[in-house]
């Protein structure tokens, strides 16, 4: 009997070592024999030696075990866990409920509960596990609440329970559930631009394009030719100056706007939603931005990740595309994924003609400036935001050639910033409301200046 | 200045990281597993201190007792909490021998109540993980729960050893096979309970 006792306590004593306990039915803990030891030895010294105070000191371990194993439990416990929501943005809250359900008639000691979750969702004490008692056919619950950090596909789970009863005598394995998956969007900080796209396509859509044309936006005033509409006479300054005159409109037209994620490298740490923000951080947060930005205005956005394994989300606009968008940004990540070969190289005829190319880039190695000039060549109008941040001008920690090795690495990236200004690329770094403005009037008017054509 | 600093600072960085593990590992002890695993270290010396004071005044080892129950608190899911409590029988047994099976009642349930809570706690504790957070009524509950059976077991089982000596004695062989009959019941008992499902 002792033998076979403790080899089951063996069994759950190697898995508390192991950290967890393998699915098993309820056994007998080390508790449970040393009781029954103790009284053994007691009762049978007892009466070997005639000594009665040892079975006094027998009585409390013989009439303790005997009392707690009179009603055990059958049946483990069963775990359930529930999030209130699978979708959040950052910051906003994740509360995750823990049900843990006794079903057997007898109560348990000790119903313990740990679920595991991503560091980037701050369950408060959520990496703690939770012991809570159980009443018999009842019930208890743990819930756990906290804002979500950073933005990402996040699990919460698994979540693990065990129950202890008989004062500790007995033990049941863990019950399991599976992780649930939380699909974090990046929070999109407040964005505008000038409300001026140097190129734009189609007939529709918010923005005041420079080409004249059927709109709503007034341009001016000029003598009425041949072909203008009736309609379009602004009778006021016809009569004033006896020459028929008419209001001079500029059309209202859509843009396409290209966003490149430039996350071939990541750089900083990042400290969630109030913390530092890494390249990548800043990269989708910049991307949500201004792709919310110039959908509400009714433009087409697309988006463009370089990396190892590129992706591409096609144009579109609208709410349901803002949607998209959001959802395609938390598959964001700085390194290839796993497999594959990674692949670095992009096709500008991805990027139609009369595009805005947005590249949110930290500049950190030659080929995105490559990208960045094969793009600026194929005749693509290309703004780059800088997204490395104070990651850059940190001081860099170690040995003496770490310092000189940074230096150098500083001096190459100016290097390549202004190769790219010389270039006509603009480079500016990202500082959320307003980056693109000096950006973007400054290509309007490189735009509007008279270019030199070879007949 | 500024690369002396910066050089030291890295050399010292892995030092600084255990540290700071050191003191996260101690922060995320919960209450409610340090207060069972006192307990049973405090149970642990109370057995060894009743079982045999005077021996352990006269040797000095009363650190034994001490770091047994240091010991007892930080391990109480391996075999040194049955150990101890086997050490403090054998501590009885020698002493009252060495005193003709002299000894008080007040300390027989001192010890009584010393080694039931010592197994009890320690059985809890064994039970919970270190970091756990546990309910403050749960954790009462079950602390009275122990504080009761110790008090009833004990009170029994004196009360039984009063009743004992108070009631004539059994000579011969009737009272040793009266008292084996006995604990044969018991322990087999104990022993049916515990495989009943298993």
């Amino acid at each position: 009997v002792a033998g076979r006792l403790a080899g089951r306590r063996w069994q759950v004593e190697t898995s508390w070592a192991e950290g967890l306990f393998h699915n098993v039915a309820w056994t007998p803990t080390r508790a449970l024999g040393r009781a029954v030891f103790f009284v053994s030895v007691c009762l049978l010294l007892g009466v070997g030696l005639g000594r009665l105070d040892l079975v006094a000191l027998a009585a409390p371990f013989a009439l303790g075990a005997g009392w707690a194993l009179r009603r055990r439990p059958s049946a483990e416990p069963v775990l359930d866990l529930v999030l209130s929501s699978s979708t959040v943005a950052e910051d906003e809250k994740v509360t995750a409920h823990l049900r843990v359900t006794n079903p057997n008639p007898v109560p348990v000691d000790l119903a313990v509960v740990r679920v595991a979750h991503s560091r980037w969702i701050d369950l408060g004490n959520g990496d703690r596990p939770y012991a809570t008692s159980l009443p018999g056919s009842g019930s208890a619950e743990v819930e756990l609440s906290g804002p979500a950090l950073r933005w990402g596909l996040r699990t919460v789970g698994p979540a693990m329970a065990y129950a202890v009863a008989c004062d500790g005598m007995l033990v049941c394995g863990r019950s399991i559930v599976e992780a649930k998956r939380v699909t974090v969007y990046p929070q999109r900080p407040q964005f505008r631009a000038a409300d001026m796209v140097t190129l734009s396509s189609a007939l529709t859509g918010g923005h005041r394009s420079r080409r004249p044309g059927e709109g709503g936006e007034l341009a001016g005033v000029r003598h009425y030719a041949p072909g203008d509409r009736l309609r379009r006479v602004d009778w006021r300054v016809t009569l004033r100056t006896r020459e028929l005159h008419v209001a001079h409109t500029l059309s209202d037209r859509d843009a396409e706007v290209a966003i490149v994620l430039d996350v071939s490298h990541d750089a900083g740490r990042s400290g969630g939603v109030h913390g530092t923000a890494s390249v990548v951080d800043t990269t989708v947060r910049a991307a949500a931005a201004i792709a919310e930005y110039y959908l509400r205005l009714g433009d087409r956005v697309s988006m463009i990740e370089y990396s190892g394994h590129p992706r591409h989300l096609r144009p579109a606009s609208g709410g349901r595309h803002l949607q998209v968008v959001s959802e395609w940004l938390v598959a964001t990540r700085a390194t290839a994924d796993a497999g594959g070969t990674p692949v670095f190289g992009f096709d500008p005829h991805l990027v139609a003609h009369a595009t805005l190319v947005v590249v949110l880039s930290p500049l950190l190695a030659a080929p995105s400036g490559e990208m960045i000039a094969e793009l600026a060549r194929a005749g693509r109008f290309v703004i780059v935001v800088d997204t490395l941040g104070t990651a850059g001008a940190r001081r860099a920690v170690g040995g003496r050639w770490s310092l000189v090795a940074h230096e150098l690495w500083r001096l190459e990236r100016e290097n390549l910033v202004a190769s790219l200004r010389e270039a006509g690329v603009p480079v500016a770094p990202w500082s959320g409301a307003g980056t693109l403005d000096q950006m973007l009037r400054d290509a309007a008017q490189m735009a509007a200046a008279p270019r030199v054509g070879v007949r | 200045v500024s690369v002396l600093s910066g050089n030291l600072g890295w050399r010292l960085e892995p030092v600084v990281v255990q540290y700071r593990g050191a003191v996260a590992l101690v922060r995320r002890i919960g209450l409610g597993p340090l207060l069972l695993r006192i307990l049973s270290g405090c149970g642990a010396v109370l057995e060894l201190v009743a079982s045999a004071p005077e021996v352990l005044r006269a040797t000095g080892w009363i650190w034994f007792a001490v770091i047994m129950g240091v010991l007892v608190g930080l391990a109480p899911r391996t075999r040194l909490v049955g150990l101890v409590g086997l050490v403090a029988l054998a501590l009885w047994l020698i002493r009252t021998a060495a005193e003709n099976g002299n000894y008080s009642i007040l300390r027989l349930s001192a010890l009584g109540v010393a080694l039931y809570v010592t197994h009890a706690c320690a059985a809890l504790a064994a039970a919970l993980p270190y970091d756990a957070t546990i309910g403050a009524a749960a954790l009462a509950r079950r602390i009275t729960k122990i504080g009761i059976t110790a008090a009833v077991g004990v009170g029994f089982g004196v009360g039984s050893l009063i009743a004992a000596r108070v009631l004539p004695a059994l000579h011969g062989v009737a009272g040793a096979l009266a008292g084996s009959t006995a604990a044969v019941l018991i322990v087999g008992l104990l022993v049916w309970s515990a495989r009943r499902s298993f």
